[in-house]
């Protein structure tokens, strides 16, 4: 079973979806922003913003904020995720925090603990900027002399 | 086959029936110790408690599964989910805190 998802994350990686790969061993510190996919086998402790494809791979763990298109989770996350994509949490995935996204999908056995807007809403809630407040402008009319 | 028994420590009746829900349905509390599939044509106002959920229509309440909670692409839950195992298929929407896996 684990042999096809390998090749298939090979194969991923030798047509370049998954450009930047952080190993094993590395930590990361900070705020990653990249275009394209990022694959994380070590672990990342800060922010996280692209427009591509974020692969936590099983073993790895990421403890901050997300913003990314697709989100693949099979190792550990602590923190919130926002998707304008789609979030697939495979069976080895821990996920504690919030999940903003448009689609998902859960295997049997993940673990998912936090508050969870799936849909049409989580699209407007990613990326939405705040509406600036609309100054109430009182009908001349209403305005007793 | 039954459909319902009393707890033998408690004595408190315990349902055991299946449901299908194709129509409005708004109760305090809608629990069965068997399964409950909320058809595409189904509206549940009512939190649920049950052993494994299928909900192809709408649900608005808080959901208690001791097993397997799936929602299909027209399926719709607005309301804390707590279950062994969580299935969205895409197109199905979920809002609430949700606790999966955790026993």
């Amino acid at each position: 079973m684990a042999e096809p998802q390998a090749q298939a994350q090979a194969q991923a990686q030798a047509r370049g979806e998954f450009p930047t790969t952080i190993g094993q061993d590395a930590v990361f510190k900070g705020e990653l922003m990249f275009e394209k996919g990022v694959r994380l086998l070590g672990r990342i402790e800060g922010q996280v913003r692209s427009k591509g494809q974020l692969d936590i791979a099983e073993g790895a763990s990421l403890e901050g904020e997300v913003h990314a298109g697709n989100i693949r989770v099979e190792g550990s996350v602590k923190g919130n995720l926002h998707a304008t994509g789609k979030v697939q949490l495979t069976a080895s995935a821990r996920l504690e925090g919030d999940l903003t996204t448009t689609r998902l999908e859960v295997a049997e056995g993940a673990i998912f603990i936090g508050r969870c807007v799936v849909g049409s809403d989580g699209a407007k809630g990613v990326g939405a900027k705040p509406e600036p407040p609309k100054d109430k402008a009182v009908p001349e009319a209403a305005v007793k002399k | 086959m039954a459909m319902s028994i009393f707890c033998q420590h408690c004595r408190k009746r315990l349902i055991l029936e299946n449901y299908r829900i194709n129509t409005y349905h708004a109760v305090r509390m809608f629990a069965t110790c068997g399964d409950i599939v909320v058809e595409k044509c189904g509206l549940v106002n009512a939190p649920i408690r049950v052993q494994n959920l299928t909900i192809q229509g709408k649900v608005n309440g808080d959901v208690e599964a001791r097993g397997r909670v799936e929602i299909d692409g027209t399926g719709e839950l607005r309301g804390s989910i707590r279950a062994a195992v969580l299935v969205v298929r895409g197109g199905g929407t979920i809002q609430g805190f949700c606790r999966i896996g955790v026993p």
